[in-house]
């Protein structure tokens, strides 16, 4: 269970450098599923109909021609492209957890796409039919990618900053100096817009500001990049242009990036903003783009703030335990669990981050898997997320508000629908993005890799959270003003509930509160 | 209420975004959206309900032809929120309900009484009772509360004296307009259009907010002037006076159209009125039909098309008109969950406030459920000859046409002198050969002023 839907980052993280490095990373997404099920076995290897020829290594025939055809090389191409549309294939029909695929005719499908996805023009356009093909299941958690697939934006042209110096820039690059300019870009009103700006970074020397619309990005229109032609719902496509920003704005550490925007005037500037190394070692789970694992805790008036930016056990799962402590030590009247942007990660963590907020057994929901040891018949099992308080621990008892948005994925999905359906939390914010479906990665033939989706995930009260996402108890709208006045209109709003204030001061709140007297007057003077 | 359901691409043009007050909360908002647009958007199926009954309304056609989506707004009573532009600060309320439009106790009225509630009978023997019930009765069938504040000093009518006045900015009035205009430079011609934005049944259309925008800007840079967001509320015959003041020239024709406007009332005078009012969006016959959710195709088109607002998860269209085909089509390359329902009943809409299925019969009397969260109803619209009727314009009924059509001659003539009619509001033809018969009628009439 490790990432959700939108995959153009992906295909470029993994094969932007070292694909044998990052396949080694893949592991890890599989302990993510294996971690929270310990029963879908990683079934073999899709048995592959012929074994492939690798073309490198033909032993040279009777009659070698002097150069490979161009005939002769399609022909090899076309035995590649169909052995890994096979196996693809194969993999969703065996490995759903969903023997019936939801409806779709799976046969019909290849049938469809196969032809396409042999005659692609080239590798890009191959991966992109693939995903074509995944994408009728309408499911998030599912992709393939593999070697010269790009990142998904076809016609890169070299960006402007090229012409700066790539000082850090170094050949081979790893995950580990990947930095950024320290700006967080949403879709606010519409429009791709800063959000936030972290402290002390380059974008904030440059005089960056919530508030500000981007408008370019390396010279380029920030736009939602399409894996596949899988229609995207609304909240799927702000995603999805967070996601572009981001992928936009990260480079080597200590190279340039150019920043169009408009001000909080309007008025349109540029910048050319540094990528500020990252404040300590990157992490990768699974598919999910590698992050530094970042916990933030602190009290306010009262009121405790606790965000994570992902489902890692080590070494989130001993700090959020160490600010619990702290806020109880503190005797807060109010928890508020920051997961906007919590892309998720480790679905079992969600456990034990439970387990700090509850003082009863619970559950957090089922997973509704395919029974792969039953061979006379297709059937499925569920496993439950039952969260236990843990003994010798004293859980936190008190009101406590979750914050999500659209960058809300997986197992922080899991988590607030949970407890907001148990009625231990009220959710604020905007839907999450509703990519709740336990994967796999799998490897195919040829260096192509694919993440396959193995079970379903349903609430204790039955809700299917995958296309749905997380509903808001209380829906804060996000507005370019609140932004540009410094605010955090969905944050302040929680900390206002939590402290029992009235909420914050609206602009026309007086002259409301006389209308609905004057309306009340005239519909007692109704006769 | 579920999700902003705004899409960004394809984007369509946006206005400013401004925050307007729904119920008390916030929500948002992009000029050149109207009410219903703006809470369709925001989730928000349910606008209020219906009278006696208090069935759950959402709103229908989206272009003020139904009364499906009457709204409290900024403290006025029964304001169709399909023609009410969104600004900052504007206040909408849902009205007829008890204690709130998503749970209406007063819904009990409808299956309290299945068959039918005669309110004119029940209780009237017992006095006491009756005046009892006389005070539900008033609660349950009223529309509406009074408005929070007396009408504001109406503002000045104001006239207007005009060659030709072109009634409905659609395909075939924006065609017309432009016609006029460049074929007789000299003449004052003024389009009217009850939307904010012109082009009526091409916005329906993928692509045909270009199209339309395209036509808007031929026909003003020809020298048409457009009056948008401004409803014809009816002719006068009697009302002479201003006809009569034309100076020079040809006199006008006797009466005045009376035009409403955000900024008051606008009499019109012309010496040539053409009617281009096009044809309003039908429903089909099944059971539970005026549910929130089931949308004429045309509305459905202009959510998608003009507003870049995602109709649904699954979108049914059902019904035979021709635009049914092409909207789904469009959907289902756009990336919405299609299914186009041919040949067959539509029986029943399942589901609550929120729809979930639609129940299909085919010719063989199979039924089988169609899940759906949008019902599209593709139905050949019915001529909207209600004001060329007034005006004494003969009209027919004509199967093919969609209902009462006006009765024109091969030269766009209408029984009344100097009145013409183009487009579907003459009998349906659909986008394309409306914008011809426009253009046409345009050249006819600029032809009848030199």
């Amino acid at each position: 269970m490790n990432m959700p839907s939108s995959a153009a980052r992906v295909s470029s993280s993994i094969f932007s450098s070292s694909l044998v490095r990052r396949a080694a990373r893949l592991a890890v997404g599989l302990l993510a599923a294996a971690a929270c099920s310990c029963a879908t076995e990683p079934a073999p290897q899709p048995a592959t109909p012929q074994p492939a020829p690798n073309p490198g290594l033909q032993p040279p025939a009777f009659t070698p021609p002097p150069v490979a055809s161009p005939a002769a090389r399609e022909d090899a191409r076309t035995r590649e492209r169909r052995e890994i549309t096979e196996a693809a294939w194969k993999t969703v029909r065996e490995k759903h957890y969903d023997p019936k695929l939801g409806g779709v005719d799976w046969d019909a499908m290849l049938k469809k796409y196969e032809p396409r996805a042999l005659g692609a023009p080239d590798e890009a356009t191959f991966y992109r039919t693939l995903n074509d093909m995944l994408g009728e299941l309408g499911q998030s958690h599912m992709m393939i990618t593999g070697p010269g697939a790009g990142d998904g934006e076809p016609q890169e042209v070299p960006e402007p900053e090229q012409q700066h110096g790539n000082q850090g820039a170094a050949a081979d690059s790893t995950s580990e100096d990947i930095g950024d300019p320290g700006v967080l870009v949403r879709v606010i009103d519409g429009r791709p817009t800063v959000t936030a700006v972290r402290p002390g970074s380059s974008a904030e020397k440059h005089g960056i500001k919530p508030g500000f619309i981007v408008t370019a990005i390396g010279g380029r229109p920030v736009t939602a990049m399409a894996s596949s032609r899988r229609s995207l719902r609304p909240v799927e496509e702000r995603f999805a242009v967070r996601r572009a920003a981001l992928h936009r704005l990260e480079g080597p550490a200590g190279s340039k990036v150019t920043f169009s925007f408009q001000d909080n005037a309007d008025r349109p500037g540029q910048v050319i903003l540094d990528r500020d190394p990252p404040p300590g070692p990157l992490r990768q789970v699974g598919y999910l783009p590698p992050l530094h694992p970042e916990l933030r805790a602190y009290e306010v008036n009262g009121v405790g703030v606790l965000a994570f930016n992902i489902f890692l056990l080590d070494p989130l799962l001993g700090d959020i335990k160490h600010a619990m402590d702290r806020f109880q030590a503190q005797k807060i009247k109010g928890l508020i669990l920051d997961l906007r942007g919590n892309p998720g990660g480790l679905a079992a963590m969600a456990i034990p981050v439970a387990a700090e907020l509850v003082t009863a057994p619970m559950s957090l929901g089922s997973m509704l898997m395919r029974d792969n040891t039953r061979t006379d018949t297709v059937a499925t099992f569920s496993q439950t997320f039952a969260v236990q308080p843990a003994p010798g621990r004293k859980p936190y008892a008190g009101p406590l508000i979750i914050l999500t948005d659209e960058g809300t994925a997986s197992a922080s999905e899991i988590l607030a629908a949970g407890l907001q359906e148990a009625g231990r939390a009220r959710v604020y914010g905007d839907t999450s993005l509703g990519a709740v479906l336990p994967s796999v990665v799998e490897s195919l033939p040829h260096g192509a890799v694919m993440q396959v989706v193995v079970a379903d995930f349903k609430t204790p009260k039955g809700v299917l959270l995958e296309g749905r996402g997380v509903q808001p108890d209380q829906r804060v709208l996000e507005t370019r003003t609140a932004f540009a006045s410094g605010h955090d209109p969905v944050l302040d709003a929680a900390a206002d509930a939590l402290r029992g204030a009235p909420p914050s001061p609206r602009p026309r709140a007086a002259a409301r509160d006389t209308s609905t007297d004057v309306k009340a007057k005239a519909r007692s003077a109704k006769p | 209420m579920t999700d902003d359901l705004r899409v960004m691409s394809p984007a369509p043009p946006r206005g400013e975004a401004c925050v307007i007050d729904f119920e008390g909360a916030p929500l948002r908002a992009f000029a050149g959206e109207s009410v219903a647009v703006a809470l369709y958007a925001a989730g928000v199926r349910t606008l209020g309900r219906s009278t006696k009954y208090h069935r759950p309304r959402g709103a229908f056609c989206f272009e003020g032809h139904c009364a499906s989506c009457l709204m409290r707004i900024d403290g006025k009573p029964n304001v169709r929120a399909c023609l009410a532009p969104v600004r900052a600060e504007l206040r909408c309320e849902r009205q007829n309900a008890f204690p709130s439009a998503d749970v209406d106790m007063l819904e009990a009225a409808d299956w309290l009484f299945p068959h039918g509630m005669d309110h004119h009978r029940l209780l009237t023997g017992n006095s006491a009772a009756n005046r009892l019930f006389v005070k539900m009765v008033r609660q349950v069938g009223g529309s509406g509360t009074l408005p929070d504040a007396p009408a504001a000093a109406l503002p000045p009518v104001r006239d207007a004296v005009v060659d030709v006045c072109v009634v409905g900015a659609g395909p075939a009035g924006l065609s017309a307009a432009e016609a006029i205009a460049r074929d007789a430079p000299a003449a004052h011609v003024l389009l009217i259009d009850d939307q904010q934005v012109p082009g009526g049944s091409w916005l329906a259309e993928a692509g045909g907010v270009a199209l339309a925008s395209r036509a808007a800007a031929r026909a003003s840079g020809a020298g048409a002037v457009l009056m948008a967001s401004a409803v014809a509320i009816g002719f006068f015959p009697e009302d002479q006076v201003l006809a009569a003041a034309r100076a020079p020239g040809e006199p006008c024709l006797p009466g005045t159209l009376a035009v409403a406007t955000a900024a008051g009332l606008v009499r019109v005078a012309a010496r040539r009125f053409l009617y281009a009012t096009g044809g309003a969006d039908q429903n089909l016959p099944f059971l539970d039909n005026d549910r929130p959710g089931v949308i004429s195709a045309r509305a459905c088109g202009r959510l998608a098309f003009q507003h870049g607002v995602r109709p649904g998860e699954q979108v049914a269209v059902v019904g035979d008109a021709p635009f049914g085909d092409r909207l789904a089509t469009a959907l289902a390359a756009a990336g919405v969950a299609v299914e186009r329902i041919d040949g067959a009943h539509a029986v029943a809409a399942i589901g609550g406030a929120q729809l979930r299925a639609l129940q299909v019969e085919d010719e063989a009397g199979a039924r089988r459920r169609v899940d759906a969260d949008v019902i599209a109803t593709a139905v050949t619209p019915a001529p909207a000859s209600e004001l060329p009727r007034q005006h004494g314009a003969r009209v027919a009924f004509t199967h093919d046409g969609g209902g009462f059509a006006v009765t024109t001659d091969g030269r766009f003539r209408t029984t009344v002198s100097g009145v013409f009619a183009c487009g579907d509001v003459t009998g349906f033809q659909g986008p394309d050969a409306a914008a011809r018969a426009g253009a046409a009628a345009g050249r006819e009439i600029a032809q009848t002023l030199r």
